[in-house]
């Protein structure tokens, strides 16, 4: 499955996005670049900061999106210190997380110990089913139902029907490759596409 | 009138541009002149810092708004030292309605101010300053990248503040950062005067309100004053009317009214070193 993440650079805004009114204009024109793509990368390279009223704005604004389907991801990278602590603020305060893409490495932002060990094995076993990672996990099923929604929500793994299945709907689960990310022009400004191959 | 120069009124600024001490010369700038020029006497002043430079700024542009026909001339201090720092905090007055009064020669340039006072006439001032000015100056005078990134926060939450809050206002607002070496601060200051029919007399009260409105809102104001910043010890503080706040890293804001009534908006960081 190929699929397009396009890439968001928030440094077209400003360097230093600071107010609520700002975090609604690009929540609103991120929501809709996520609506019309198979994922987001919203980049942070050269935003010296960002507020959590920001951020608050962007990230309610995305949530809604990621909330009206199962297929879309959504990452954030090229964040300072102090932008990475706005954004664990704004996600405790929301009671969410999201995935960070950095260094070639996809971490969870915000959650439990929990999700953050359900991502890291979904991680390796790249597409899979409810069943087979509640194994790995050594998980009853409902309860990693939960943690597969929130990690659906936080846009770090998708989620199709799977063909294969005999009897019913069974979803079939894919988390995105960081490796196969490619971030290689972040140094750029504007939208550049960044193709996931899964 | 003076006995030096007959066309020119002069007015004391004092032999300390700080504090309250601003609120007290700031009626005297602004009170209308007789004369075709208008003179700030600033020989014996000793001492001044970001907020009395940027509310002098403010009050000299509003006097020249008001009075199309002047100019304002500035005498220099006497006392070097000041004059240095004085001369840097004001800025070169090339091409605007001010000048000094040649009494000094140039000082030479310190390395205490970030951002002279300088009036934001519209989003693009602000956001070259925000983005560019701020850390271009902070990173070249040695300040950390943190002490950057957070003066940028206050100027742009203190900026986009006084852009939503006073359309009406004559005179846009003034913006400058230096370092006090008495206090040992490093101070952001953006000032705003009002428009003289606009009086509304804001208080404790008001202030209070609008805190608690940032609070509940999680706001910019109060994103800016209370998210630590690693280690930086820093206060944000309020001025208008006869209202005051402020509020220090891990403490809560603390709100009171002065006898002085300050005829404006001035919001000021200080980051303590």
């Amino acid at each position: 499955m190929s699929v397009k993440i396009q890439r968001y650079d928030l440094v077209k805004h400003g360097r230093v996005l600071a107010t609520r009114p700002l975090g609604r204009e690009v929540g609103r024109a991120a929501s809709d670049i996520l609506a019309d793509s198979d994922g987001l990368l919203l980049s942070f390279y050269k935003v010296d900061v960002a507020s959590p009223g920001f951020l608050s704005e962007v990230v309610n604004a995305l949530r809604g999106t990621l909330m009206s389907t199962d297929d879309r991801w959504l990452l954030l990278t090229g964040m300072n210190e102090d932008v990475r602590e706005s954004v664990e603020l704004v996600l405790q305060r929301e009671r969410m997380a999201l995935g960070e893409l950095e260094h070639d490495q996809i971490e969870l932002l915000g959650g439990s110990s929990q999700l953050h060990e359900t991502l890291r094995e979904a991680q390796k076993m790249g597409t899979f089913t409810a069943p087979d990672l509640a194994e790995r996990l050594n998980l009853k099923l409902p309860a990693l139902h939960q943690r597969l929604s929130q990690l659906l929500e936080a846009g770090v793994l998708s989620r199709e029907d799977d063909p294969t299945a005999t009897r019913g709907k069974r979803g079939r689960y894919t988390a995105p490759n960081p490796r196969d990310v490619d971030d290689k022009d972040r140094q750029d400004t504007g939208e550049i596409n960044a193709v996931v191959v899964a | 009138m003076n006995a030096e120069n007959p066309e020119a009124e002069r007015r004391g600024l004092g032999s300390v541009l700080r504090g309250r001490q601003v609120a007290a010369i700031l009626a005297d700038v602004l009170r209308p002149a007789t004369t075709q020029q208008l003179e700030l006497d600033g020989s014996d002043l000793t001492e001044v810092n970001a907020y009395g430079a940027a509310v002098l700024r403010a009050a000299m542009e509003t006097h020249l708004a008001r009075n199309p026909s002047q100019g304002v001339s500035v005498i220099e201090p006497a006392n070097s030292e000041c004059w240095a720092h004085f001369s840097d905090l004001l800025g070169l007055p090339a091409g605007q309605r001010w000048s000094w009064s040649g009494t000094r020669s140039g000082a030479a340039r310190g390395r205490n101010v970030l951002i002279p006072a300088t009036i934001i006439r519209d989003s693009e001032d602000a956001q070259l300053i925000v983005d560019h000015a701020i850390p271009t100056a902070a990173g070249a005078l040695g300040y950390g990248a943190r002490t950057g990134r957070l003066l940028q926060e206050a100027a742009a939450v203190f900026l986009d503040n006084a852009e939503q809050h006073a359309r009406s206002r004559p005179v846009r607002p003034v913006l400058c950062v230096a370092f006090h070496p008495p206090s040992n601060d490093l101070q952001l200051v953006s000032a705003n005067l009002e428009d003289p029919e606009d009086l509304a007399v804001a208080t404790a009260t008001h202030l209070h309100d609008a805190i608690t409105r940032s609070q509940l809102a999680h706001g910019a104001l109060d994103d800016l004053a209370g998210r630590r910043r690693g280690d930086l010890d820093f206060t944000v503080r309020l001025i208008s009317g006869t209202g005051r706040a402020r509020r220090r890293s891990d403490e809560a804001w603390r709100v009171l009214d002065e006898p002085e009534r300050f005829p404006g908006f001035v919001a000021g960081l200080e980051v303590h070193r």
